[in-house]
């Protein structure tokens, strides 16, 4: 059931972000009719992927081949092949907790990379333990500091976070910033 | 007045039936079909690529496009609009007015108006156009770019320029090779 919830960690990032007029914008939750009309028509570019998309085909394309030769490098290749410092923005959600053990550090480092010096990434992390279900959502921006939510799918919780894990995760990038919200999400503002 | 019966509507007209699509002949390409139902009435004439062609090359033209087999290569049509059908596989660089995906289509594309990604459509490419719709459903994959109506923007050149082609006549033209498709 979707549902309306406001956003601590939007309304940083959106403060955050340079006020100019044509910033970079990267939306890892896929396309999304909402989120094109709050960022796209205010005259920014907006680019979009979808990395939940692009894991399941990994997973599909190792079951075919019966090997996984660097599936860290493919996915990077395949959904996060950007030039560096090419973003202001990068709008992560919820995709980053579902991320094999493999993958999660290169794509953290790839996000780091391809972020400008001084750019935000907006990512959120379920506070539940490891093994709970939980619905994975498409974020819809409604307005600068209000996000819907619209379930997609459910799935067990791979592996569960805390601060400190956290800021291990993000150490390389200048600040990490932690909203706990009250419907078990951590938002986590995160700045190169 | 009494017993005056009235005039029954005059019955629908069928729609002809498609012509059978011979796989040797490239008449589907540039032949003006009727107009799906579901399109706007405004639309009656539009060039059909079915579903058994394949299109190599360069099309560009002066009327509307519904492309439900497969093209490779580069469209333009400025001021018309381009239907990828839920058929249709278009590997180009596209320029149109607008832009309606159905299908499949990769490229870049840029529409002068309107971009309409439906549920069971799948654009990976760059676009730029003035208003974009996406279904639910649909997937895409690129940068949007939104160009505020009289604003200059890069529109993609594709080696089609109008300066070397011939005024419209006919008004859908094929620079490349047209072959079957195995459905």
């Amino acid at each position: 059931m979707e549902m309306d919830r406001s956003s601590n960690g939007l309304r940083q990032f959106f403060e955050n972000l340079p006020h100019e007029s044509r910033m970079r914008i990267l939306d890892l939750g896929g396309a999304s009719q909402a989120n094109i009309n709050i960022i796209a028509l205010q005259g920014h570019k907006l680019y979009t992927e979808d990395l939940l998309v692009g894991l399941e085909r990994l997973h599909a394309t190792a079951r075919e081949q019966e090997q996984r030769a660097n599936p860290a490098a493919r996915f990077i290749r395949e959904n996060l092949h950007f030039p560096p410092a090419q973003f202001d923005g990068i709008l992560v959600w919820d995709t980053l907790e579902f991320l094999e053990e493999e993958l999660l550090p290169p794509v953290v480092s790839q996000l780091h990379a391809i972020l400008k010096p001084g750019g935000t990434l907006l990512t959120f992390f379920h506070t539940l333990a490891k093994g709970e279900t939980v619905h994975v959502c498409r974020y819809q921006i409604r307005d600068h500091q209000t996000l819907r939510l619209q379930p997609r799918l459910s799935r067990p919780l791979p592996r569960a976070f805390n601060n400190r894990s956290l800021e291990r995760l993000f150490a390389n990038f200048h600040s990490v910033k932690f909203f706990l919200a009250k419907d078990n999400l951590r938002e986590v503002i995160v700045t190169r | 007045m009494w017993g005056k019966k009235d005039n029954p509507p005059p019955a629908p007209r069928p729609l002809p039936s498609a012509p059978p699509v011979n796989p040797l002949e490239v008449t589907p390409v540039a032949s003006p079909s009727i107009a799906r139902p579901s399109e706007p009435a405004a639309r009656l004439v539009q060039a059909h690529i079915g579903k058994s062609v394949i299109v190599k090359g360069e099309i560009s033209g002066s009327e509307d496009l519904y492309v439900d087999g497969e093209v490779r290569g580069s469209i333009e049509l400025r001021d018309h609009s381009l239907t990828v059908g839920p058929n249709g596989k278009v590997e180009a660089n596209v320029i149109a007015r607008e832009i309606v995906v159905q299908g499949t289509l990769n490229g870049n594309v840029h529409a002068g108006d309107k971009i309409e990604i439906r549920k069971t459509g799948s654009l990976l490419g760059d676009l730029t156009t003035a208003r974009i719709i996406i279904e639910d459903g649909a997937y895409f994959k690129g940068s949007i770019d939104i160009s505020k109506p009289g604003q200059k923007t890069e529109t993609p050149r594709p080696s089609l320029t109008s300066a070397t082609k011939p005024p419209v006549q006919p008004s859908l033209q094929v620079a490349g090779a047209v072959e079957p498709r195995k459905i």
